[in-house]
This record gives C-alpha cells, sequence and structure tokens, in this order.
C-alpha cells in the first residue's frame, strides 16, 4: 500500500464498494498529520457521488424538513418514539439523577425543538440521544427547523432560523441558582 | 447499481415529482461533505439548507442539463461558500446564474465522475478503466479483475498508480 492517507483513502472507498456507509470523519481522525489531505480527497470523491438507496434516518430527515420539521423530531417520529421514552433512555444512559428528569425532558424538548445551540451540547448527549433514538450516531442530526429568517446569530443557521427574537437572547448559564451540574453541561448550558 | 443506472433512477424519480425520495439518495454524501468542509456541528446546519433549497427549487419545476447528483452537490457548494461568506441566516433563493457553469469546467468541475477522468487522464487506458470501476462504480477488486481478466495484483498495481495520479491532480495540481 502507498502512503497512509492513500490506504485510508482505498479504504474508504473498499467499503463504500461494498455498499456500506463509512463515516468519512471517522477516517479523517485516523489520518494523524493527513488529515487535510485525506479530507480534500474524501470530499472530491463524494462531490457528485451516484444516489444510493437512502436509510431510512435520511429519509425521515429529508421528509422532516420538507415539512418544516426539526430533523431530531423528525428521526423521532419516524422511530415512532415518545419524548418520554427518549428521556427515560438518556437518564439510564447517562447514569443520572431521576429526580433531574423533569429538566432532562424540558431540555431535551428545547434542543429537539432548535432552541439549544447543537454545537454546545456534550459529545456523551448526542451519542446518548443517538442511542435512544436506536439510530446509529453518526445519522444523528440535531438542528433548527426552517423557519422564517431572523438575523444572523453566533450559532448555526438552522438554528439561528428557529429562533423567536425573544429566545435569541442570551440563553443564561443555568435555570437554577447555584453551580452548573451534569445536566446543564451535557445540554451545553453551563 | 452503476453510476449511470444510479442517475436513470434519479431521473424517473425526478419524472414522477418524488422529490424527497431524490433528495434522500444523495443526503448521506452531501451530510458528509458538509461534515468534512465544516465539521458536524456546522456542517450538519449547512446541509439542512442545502436540502431546503433543493427542494424549493425541484418545486419550481426546473430541469436540468447535468445529472441531478450534480445540482445537488453544486447546491450544497453554494451554501457552504454563503456561509463561508457569513450570509448564513436565510437559506433564501440561490442566486441568478447558480445553474450555468460559469467557466470551461462548470458543473463538470462539482462531478467526482469528471475529476477522476481528469486526473486518470495520463495514465494507460487499462490503469484508467480499474479506477473508473473502483472509485466511479464502486466495484470490488474481484470483481474488476474477473471483468477485466486481470490478475488481482495487476488490478492493486493498477490503483496505486491511479491513487497516485488523483492525488497529484487534487491535491498538488
Amino acid at each position: 500500500m502507498d502512503d497512509p492517507v492513500m490506504g485510508l483513502f482505498e479504504e474508504f472507498a473498499a467499503a463504500r464498494a461494498r455498499g456500506e456507509r463509512p463515516d468519512p470523519l471517522a477516517y479523517v481522525e485516523r489520518a494523524g498529520d493527513g488529515a487535510e489531505e485525506l479530507r480534500l480527497m474524501l470530499d472530491r470523491l463524494l462531490a457528485g457521488a451516484p444516489g444510493v438507496e437512502p436509510s431510512p434516518e435520511a429519509a425521515a430527515i429529508v421528509s422532516a424538513i420538507a415539512e418544516g420539521e426539526p430533523a431530531l423530531l423528525g428521526l423521532r417520529r419516524h422511530r415512532r418514539l415518545r419524548v418520554d421514552a427518549v428521556v427515560d433512555g438518556l437518564v439510564a444512559r447517562l447514569g443520572l439523577d431521576p429526580a433531574d428528569r423533569p429538566r432532562v425532558k424540558r431540555n431535551y424538548q428545547r434542543l429537539e425543538g432548535g432552541l439549544l445551540d447543537p454545537r454546545r451540547i456534550d459529545p456523551r448527549l448526542r451519542d446518548a440521544i443517538a442511542g435512544a433514538l436506536g439510530i446509529p450516531g453518526r445519522d444523528l442530526a440535531i438542528g433548527g427547523p426552517p423557519a422564517s429568517p431572523t438575523p444572523a446569530a453566533p450559532a448555526g443557521a438552522a438554528f439561528a432560523r428557529a429562533l423567536g427574537p425573544a429566545e435569541a437572547a442570551p440563553e443564561p448559564p443555568t435555570e437554577r441558582a447555584g453551580e452548573p451540574d451534569e445536566v446543564d453541561r451535557l445540554f451545553g448550558l453551563a | 447499481v452503476s453510476a449511470d443506472a444510479s442517475d436513470a433512477i434519479d431521473g424517473r424519480l425526478l419524472a414522477e415529482g418524488r422529490h424527497q425520495d431524490l433528495v434522500a439518495r444523495h443526503f448521506d454524501a452531501l451530510r458528509d461533505r458538509a461534515r468534512l468542509r465544516l465539521g458536524p456541528g456546522d456542517g450538519d446546519d449547512v446541509v439542512q439548507d442545502a436540502v431546503l433549497r433543493l427542494l424549493r427549487e425541484l418545486r419550481r419545476g426546473k430541469s436540468y442539463p447535468v445529472p441531478f447528483r450534480v445540482v445537488a452537490h453544486n447546491v450544497l457548494t453554494w451554501t457552504i461558500r454563503e456561509w463561508l461568506a457569513g450570509r448564513v441566516a436565510d437559506p433564501g433563493p440561490l442566486p441568478d446564474g447558480w445553474d450555468v457553469p460559469a467557466d470551461e469546467a462548470g458543473f463538470a468541475e462539482l462531478e467526482s465522475r469528471d475529476a477522476i477522468e481528469r486526473a486518470i487522464e495520463p495514465l494507460p487506458s487499462r490503469d484508467r478503466e480499474v479506477v473508473r470501476l473502483r472509485y466511479v462504480e464502486g466495484e470490488e477488486i474481484a470483481g474488476i479483475a474477473e471483468r477485466l481478466r486481470m490478475t488481482r495484483n495487476a488490478v492493486d498495481q493498477a490503483l496505486y498508480r491511479g491513487r497516485r495520479a488523483l492525488k497529484e491532480s487534487w491535491l498538488d495540481g
């Protein structure tokens, strides 16, 4: 095999050839100093790649976007799960105190509705949400719904659009008095 | 499914007005490219904007002189470009002329098949065919060897030369 970057490129292409859905970011992470090189190579390979039979998650996300719904809500509906079932899964998977469940539920609903910045949430929460929804982590899509335009915000575009004027105000560091706790940290509120 | 057959499926879905099904076939590649360019957080946001734009474009009933996958990736590229330029709050209509090739490369610049073809032009025809089968059609090495009546080792060597050409063209060119 040639250099490590080309080895990873070939491995990625081989996985696609087998009909798998390799995660390019996982390959880039393995590339070390060659990460930028591999990133460009994979981008070129994927640009204009032929369409494939979509995963159920991809179909659910596109359907949600078409309906003007947040992608995360679309994924939960696709899995036919109630919010309470997802929240129970989060509390269990993250080993949280059951007493915190109401706050977890409230924050999850805000996240699902595009009212929390998905870029600030803890990676453990992303994994737990994917697990609770029963989908691969890479298929998790968290963003705001396509809504009416609002001025640019420091968060992502979809997130920014999801915010109403009042909600666009900076989030208080925590909803409770005292130091931020684990729930705050997981949802990016700390 | 070969690249041409995949394009044919896209064409049928487009003709039948099954826009969501059509876009969903390209969602993974669009999301992966957005994440590669912008990271998972912003990439996920931008791909949703690109999908929204695509669906709007399709509802307008436009037809395109290129396969839909090229259109889809072109819309993503435009959306990323706007994101990087700071115009991210409104995923409004694409600017005039977005779907008209701006230069000789035009759409083709964005299509991996053409990008691969150009990169491997200097190679012998057998090597080019091996690279095409592997990276455009996504065929397994054993399948390529059988189809072209080559040894597996010869296919590996052709792919080595192909990867070197791709790298030189895409990164060094």
